[in-house]
């Protein structure tokens, strides 16, 4: 019964009400700087992933590039006839763009959910989810209709291994890692518990 | 089969919706409450699993789970800013609409042929369903079924039967009047955090399921989509479609207006809110829960070793004198409508036949400890005093000035006779072994094992048995229930 002891027989004086170790803090610039990092990082290992992956069952590098493009162009990016110049450069330029965009969102709803701090297994977990819901609502919302023509045209295995699985293995759980390393916003790691507390000033009435 | 959408299944979708965003928002408040999650009985801070705070508690510093609290935004919780009494009525008052709504829906399922919407009658729906997965990972739309398509089948099933109902045993088992009668209701969900820690799973799964919904919805054709759940149309015209569409958007329009009206009225004005919503509840609380009794059987083994104390002690110079003494001085008053007043010093009570017991305080912000009490029955004490015919309520007096929240009185509460004469009603003056001590209610406490525990007040004064209680305090049964809008019966 130490634990009993320690709590009934507590000496030490009152904290402020309502008051506790502020965990993690919204910075709007810290969130958006880190958000874009998040996203460079995450955005690369993707981009290398999809090219991997197409020149590996397709032998066909460029068609990751081509997909990104043929979101803004249509169909005809994925035409042999594209340049595939233009194609490198528009869909780098497309997919950078993005990524970072739900880089930034990632770090947002972290914050808003008070989950800058959170462990890094969950952390890891939330990557992987939101990657997914990235996924499901720009591949199977958005882009029916804003490309409707390219319904259909794609196999299994380029959806899984580019699509799918990209997205949860690689793009979700590096934004989760460079969180867990960088760890913006989060004052403390309060899962940590043996660590001993920074001086307090208590209220005078207190 | 065409089996269209009869305007029963329309009407209990639309009413789910607003239903169902009434009981996620509350459910926010709800867990602003405590907002930590966790897998075991003893709330160990820094044992959640996951947590929705920007804060932690001192480690330098004497705390108590109040000043855990986080108020969220009123944008995100129903009402928002740190109002669980409010937020548990909404939630309630939704529930109460939920299960009615769902009770509707399974009813015109099954007095019809709808029913094959959602329930699989071949174990080919498997295969097909991941034929139909992988159609949707190809951005393809998979052929209409009967008239699902049999991933959209086994989904809305595991939703409806088995989402849903999961929702409602894991409630049901966070209630102290529910868990303490029926023990091996929380069990089967590992007790009663991961019963909470699986409420709010199941709150995340309904969230993530609208978003699949929705999706999904676009995938397969918004417009046609809306006119089939809206018109009951299943092969729409431009005209439909645009019709399906506005009378989409009023009610979106009209869903947004009631949240921002309950949103607005609870912050305005709290008390007509907890009136109004009280008025609907606790006649169902009083008739469906108040008569269980507690018949908890906790073992020594699971007591927990630090449990959370809740409230600071008091310290005016009255409590401080008998506490310095050892409460040798104290007199416990038992008045008001009885026909032989009483006045015990502590040692006189312990003189009283004495009960042990092994419990779980389950306090209404969401977390929970185990520890064992011995005390005096709370029925003994009322054989001695002999309550008149007139008496309904026992009123407690406490030495506690909430000096945290000075200008708000002293702290009170009253409880239904009934419940005094319950089982394991006690007045404890033992806490695992040792002296009451002090954070936990010395030198006499309550347990009221079928209530919340902001009903089991500490640091008790006197007892007064009364035949009304709209005279005391704001009139509305304890310090919370004026000052917090809790409601003045807790078995849930």
């Amino acid at each position: 019964m130490d634990g009993f002891e320690s709590r009934a027989h507590d000496r030490h004086a009152w904290a402020p009400p309502r008051m506790g170790v502020t965990v993690e803090r919204r910075d709007p610039w810290e969130l958006v700087s880190h958000g874009t990092l998040a996203g460079l990082l995450a955005g690369l290992g993707l981009g290398l992933a999809a090219v991997v992956a197409s020149t590996a069952r397709r032998n066909d590098p460029w068609l990751p590039f081509d997909f990104a493009v043929a979101v803004v162009v249509g169909p005809e990016a994925l035409a042999p006839t594209f340049p595939a110049a233009a194609s490198l450069v528009l869909g780098t330029v497309i997919h950078t763009l993005l990524s970072v965009l739900f880089g930034v969102m990632f770090l947002g709803a972290l914050a808003l959910t008070f989950q800058l701090s959170a462990r890094p297994l969950m952390m890891l977990l939330y990557g992987v989810v939101f990657a997914f819901l990235v996924w499901e609502v720009n591949f199977l919302a958005v882009l029916p209709v804003i490309a409707p023509e390219l319904r259909g045209r794609v196999d299994l295995g380029t959806q899984l291994w580019n699509g799918l699985l990209s997205y949860c293995l690689v793009y979700g759980p590096l934004l989760a890692l460079y969180v867990v390393r960088v760890r913006p916003g989060t004052l403390d790691r309060w899962w940590r518990t043996g660590r001993a507390d920074p001086e307090v000033t208590t209220a005078e009435n207190l | 089969m065409d089996l269209g959408f009869p305007l029963g299944i329309r009407l209990t979708h639309a009413f789910n919706l607003v239903f169902l965003t009434l009981l996620i928002r509350s459910g926010i408040e709800i867990l602003g409450g405590h907002p930590m999650l966790y897998f075991n009985e003893h709330c160990r801070p820094g044992s959640e699993w996951i947590r929705f705070t920007s804060k932690r508690m001192f480690r330098n510093l004497r705390w108590t789970a109040e000043d855990e609290k986080q108020p969220y935004t009123p944008w995100v919780a129903l009402p928002g800013r740190d109002n669980l009494g409010l937020g548990r009525f909404w939630h309630f008052v939704a529930v109460i609409g939920w299960v009615f709504t769902g009770l509707i829906y399974v009813l015109v399922l099954f007095t019809g042929e709808q029913w094959r919407r959602l329930v699989p009658t071949s174990p080919s729906v498997f295969p097909e369903a991941w034929m139909a997965a992988v159609a949707y990972l190809r951005f393809d739309v998979p052929p209409a079924g009967h008239p699902y398509n049999a991933l959209q089948q086994l989904t809305y099933f595991a939703v409806v039967f088995v989402l849903t109902p999961l929702q409602i045993a894991t409630g049901l088992a966070m209630s102290p009047a529910v868990s303490g009668r029926f023990t091996w209701i929380p069990r089967l969900f590992g007790g009663r955090q991961a019963a909470r820690s699986l409420h709010f799973i199941g709150l995340v799964a309904f969230v993530g399921f609208v978003i699949h919904h929705v999706a999904l919805v676009v995938a397969h054709g918004l417009l046609d989509g809306l006119a089939a759940i809206v018109l009951g149309v299943e092969a729409p015209t431009p005209e439909q479609r645009a019709i399906a569409v506005a009378i989409a958007l009023v009610f979106l329009v009209a869903l947004i207006a009631l949240h921002v009206w309950a949103t607005r009225r609870s912050l305005q004005e709290p008390r007509a809110v907890q009136d109004a919503l009280q008025r609907i509840l606790d006649p169902l609380q009083a008739r469906l829960l108040q008569p269980l009794t507690s018949r908890q059987r906790y073992q020594a083994r699971d007591i927990t070793p630090d449990p959370r104390p809740n409230g600071r002690p008091p310290r005016n110079r009255e409590y401080v004198d008998l506490l310095e003494r050892g409460f040798a001085d104290w007199r416990f008053e038992v008045g008001g409508l009885v026909r032989h007043p009483l006045s015990l010093t502590l040692t006189e009570l312990r003189g009283l036949a004495a009960e042990h017991q092994i419990t779980q305080h389950k306090c209404i912000q969401g977390w929970s400890y185990t520890a064992a009490w011995q005390g005096v029955p709370l029925r003994v004490l009322l054989d001695r005093c002999q309550p008149m015919p007139a008496a309904r309520y026992i009123l407690f007096r406490t030495f506690d000035e909430k000096w945290e929240e000075p200008g708000h009185g002293e702290y009170y509460n009253v409880i239904d006779l009934d419940l005094a004469r319950a089982p394991q009603t006690l007045l404890a003056y033992d806490m695992n072994g040792q002296t009451l001590p002090t954070a936990y209610g010395a030198p006499l406490r309550l347990r009221l094992e079928s209530q919340l525990g902001y009903k089991m007040v500490k640091w008790i004064r006197s007892m007064e048995l009364v035949s009304r209680y709209d005279d005391i305090g704001a009139g509305y049964g304890g310090w919370r229930a004026d000052r917090l809008h809790y409601s003045r019966i807790a078995p849930i």
